[in-house]
């Protein structure tokens, strides 16, 4: 799992809300219009794509695009 | 068993949703992607969950011989009384034979299937004409103002539905999952929360949350759940039916978000063309959203003769329900 592929797939969900330019340093409550709901397409996505269903408690230690890879890729592994 | 006829009925006082009731333009579009209601209703101050339901009874069943009606069934979070069950105060509004039986089913968003499995079984066990099913929610009641998780989102609807038996075998998905409770609950006004005087004045300003207690939803622990289990539970409901989705003409989803209902068509790899989704007007109706989601759909002519529709119901619990029932145009 690259993380470029995991960038354009966050872009992807994110690109009718005009959030663009995500880079893996990238705070993602930072973004411009950065709500809860973003969580929610967040967590959809990654269940969809890397069959991991993070938990809040998972996403609490998120601060970065980098930190998420980081997460999925140690939540896939535990599977 | 099958659905003879559908009728349901919304608070005359809309809610739009405008830009007005966000913070600035980005969140109002993101409500409108992913909630997806654009008019909500609020039922009026002396309006209870029966009066919703009973106005949806009214359109249903006129001109229908009402001593042909064996069993009522009454699903609703938001019930008018502790007791009696508020299914005896609407058979008694109705004028329903002694002879019709009565239950409440205070089960939330799997309230529709759950009635329809009771119904079921009744059919299969005794031979009863019809069954009515009415539905009424009042979430209004229990949403704070200042919760954006719950503003905007739930709505107050009425609902009624009859049902008649045939040679249709019908199966059933249920189940549930107690680790939901954090995720979803109105806590205060039962045995182990009641009101106090604390909670009573620190919602002075909100007089509405003093009926059923106040909501809380954490949206990321619902969709979790939902995931979870909701894409194996269709599944197995397809297993018991010998069906694959392909076969399946239409989905109804609970229509809790748009969020939700896009994120199961995905996991599901449903056609958009099969997905149910009425969410713009009323919003979230708790277990009256499947029942709502059908008669529309049917006043739109989305149905045919013999289409399989399957629905599902989750949320609260958390708690689910599913079937396929064969459409009748009748």
């Amino acid at each position: 799992m690259e993380i470029n592929t995991f960038i354009a797939h966050l872009s992807e969900e994110f690109e009718d809300l005009g959030v663009f330019a995500l880079s893996p340093s990238t705070v993602l409550r930072d973004m411009p219009g950065w709500n809860s709901m973003h969580i929610l397409l967040l967590v959809a996505m990654i269940d969809f794509r890397y069959q991991v269903l993070l938990s809040g408690e998972h996403l609490k230690t998120v601060e970065t695009v980098n930190d998420l890879f980081d997460l999925v890729k140690q939540k896939q592994h535990e599977h | 068993m099958f659905v003879e006829k559908t009728a349901y009925y919304f608070p005359e006082r809309p809610i739009h949703v405008t830009e007005a009731c966000f913070e600035n333009e980005q969140q109002f579009a993101l409500h409108q992607s992913y909630v997806g209601t654009t008019v909500l209703y609020q039922a009026a101050c002396d309006q209870t969950a029966s009066d919703l339901a009973m106005n949806a009874a009214l359109i249903l069943l006129r001109d229908l011989d009402l001593s042909s009606i064996d069993f009522l069934v009454f699903s609703s979070l938001t019930r008018d009384y502790h007791a009696p069950s508020t299914a005896s105060v609407l058979h008694h509004k109705l004028g329903l034979k002694a002879s019709c039986g009565v239950m409440d089913l205070p089960i939330g968003c799997a309230g529709f299937p759950m009635a329809l499995m009771s119904a079921n079984g009744l059919f299969n066990t005794m031979d009863l004409n019809r069954i009515l099913i009415l539905l009424g929610e009042v979430p209004s009641r229990s949403v704070h103002p200042n919760d954006q998780a719950v503003n905007f989102v739930f709505g107050d609807a009425g609902a009624a539905v009859l049902l008649k038996p045939s040679n249709a075998a019908l199966s059933f998905e249920f189940g549930n999952d107690g680790n939901g409770f954090s995720s979803l609950n109105v806590l205060r006004g039962g045995a182990r929360f009641p009101m106090d005087v604390a909670y009573l004045e620190s919602n002075a300003a909100f007089p509405w949350l003093n009926q059923f207690g106040q909501l809380s939803m954490d949206g990321h622990g619902i969709l979790k759940l939902t995931l979870s289990h909701i894409p194996s539970a269709v599944f197995s409901l397809l297993d018991k039916y010998g069906f694959t989705l392909d076969q399946i003409d239409h989905v109804i989803f609970h229509q809790a978000s748009t969020i939700v209902i896009d994120a199961l068509q995905r996991k599901l790899n449903i056609p958009s063309h099969k997905m149910i989704n009425y969410l713009a007007e009323g919003g979230n109706t708790i277990s009256c959203s499947i029942p709502i989601a059908w008669a529309k759909a049917e006043d739109n002519k989305r149905f045919k003769d013999g289409d399989l529709v399957l629905i599902m119901g989750f949320g609260v619990g958390f708690s689910w329900c599913g079937t396929v029932l064969t459409y009748r145009s009748t």
